[in-house]
């Protein structure tokens, strides 16, 4: 089930998690945007989830995701025991399991050295420690027509220094219509809730 | 030992390191003045020190590890075709890297690839290699590869039996790759020759 997890900070005892749904309804007191420091939410190693999932608040992943996972304001953790069958949008991504897909981020993707990935990852700053199992494209350019594509034409503050923002009109609005609401809002106390799981999401333990 | 090297020892390799210069390569990861973005095709493994070189520019870089192919015991491990086509490319591919990864390969395999490369290849499109020159031997599987901060190439072979090298000639790999031709050649300190090739 999920549960709650301080990076840094000790656990809080009202969150320790045993009773948690598997759609979680925790609302963040403040977005948390890859800060490190917040709360996060956690798919343990038995939970196997087949649909889409949106969030608003960080989370790590240590069980199986089919379908796609959309946090585009916050981080996603994939797990040593992590296992994506999915496509990824999110602020930033680090992947330490297995990834079967594309992974899209509007800051950052770190991928650890024992991350086995088979996609097209394309995200403005890219990390990759050497042992990590990678087939498949990686794409720096926060200018290509992918990138608009995931974000809407609206690359953060770190790519618009690597390129000049061109989105073609017409493109940035259809697109925007395609957005989770997650993206729109970038601070202030967002009361959408925090977590959804949406369309034909089945928990299972493993 | 550098950064480079350290990391790539830490992945079970054998413990001799080499380092070296390599001008050629040097030269084509230096980029163009043009705005366009570069698509750059590693036929190695995935490392870091390429993807900190290429980050920070409008790069694409499509990794298909053909070595990994060849642990899975792929018959066709010598063709990335797989990946590219998932690639979803568009444009022509700028570069393609080989590494050492020709001299594992047959004639008729050299063929095969090449002839793979030159569909997604345009005019401009190079292609670099290291080639076994005066070495008589070289480890049964390919080693790794990690471009330094410095711009030198760190290498770590396999820890595996030896085996002996083709020690293709130029003309050789022109022969069995009709399609490319021979544009520079450098003979590299560890006895290595550095080739780059065009499309004919």
């Amino acid at each position: 089930m999920f549960n709650k997890r301080e990076t840094n900070e000790p656990e809080s005892s009202n969150l320790s998690g045993s009773d948690r749904q598997s759609t979680t309804t925790h609302q963040s007191p403040t977005p948390t945007r890859s800060s490190g420091a917040s709360a996060a939410a956690t798919i343990g190693p038995s939970i196997s989830i087949d649909g889409q999932l949106k969030g608003e608040e960080d989370l790590i992943v240590e069980g199986r995701i089919k379908g796609t996972v959309e946090l585009k304001n916050n981080t996603l953790t994939v797990g040593t025991q992590g296992t994506l069958d999915a496509e990824v949008f999110a602020h930033t991504i680090l992947v330490e399991g297995t990834v079967n897909g594309d992974l899209y981020a509007s800051e950052n993707i770190s991928i650890r050295k024992s991350a086995r990935i088979r996609g097209n990852i394309l995200a403005p700053r890219i990390s990759l420690e050497d042992g990590a199992k990678f087939r498949g494209s990686i794409d720096m350019d926060a200018d290509s027509e992918a990138f608009r594509k995931a974000f809407g034409g609206k690359p953060s503050a770190a790519s618009s220094t690597v390129a000049k923002p061109a989105s073609p009109s017409g493109t940035a609005n259809g697109e925007k219509g395609k957005q989770p609401q997650g993206s729109q809002s970038s601070s202030g106390g967002s009361s959408d809730p925090s977590t959804q799981q949406t369309a034909k999401t089945g928990t299972s333990a493993a | 030992m550098s950064h480079a090297a350290a990391n790539l020892a830490g992945q079970g390799a054998g413990p001799t390191v080499e380092h070296v210069k390599v001008p050629l390569l040097t030269e084509l990861l230096a980029g163009d003045s043009s705005d366009h973005c570069r698509i750059w095709v590693d036929l190695g493994r995935a490392q870091s020190g390429l993807v900190e070189k290429l980050t920070g520019g409008r790069n694409r870089l499509i990794v298909t590890d053909l070595p990994g192919a060849r642990e899975d015991a792929d018959a066709q491990w010598h063709l990335p075709d797989k990946v590219l086509d998932k690639a979803c490319l568009v444009e022509p591919v700028d570069c393609f890297l080989c590494w050492d990864l020709l001299n594992y390969m047959s004639l008729d395999q050299l063929g095969d690839l090449s002839h793979r490369i030159v569909r997604r290849a345009c005019a401009e499109s190079r292609l670099h290699a290291l080639i076994q020159y005066s070495g008589t031997s070289m480890s049964q599987v390919p080693g790794r590869y990690g471009l330094e901060a410095d711009g030198q190439l760190c290498f770590i072979p396999a820890d595996a039996p030896e085996t002996k090298t083709p020690r293709y000639s130029p003309k050789a790999l022109e022969k069995a790759m009709p399609e490319l031709q021979v544009q520079r050649t450098m003979l590299l300190n560890n006895g290595m020759q550095e080739f780059i090739f065009g499309i004919r």
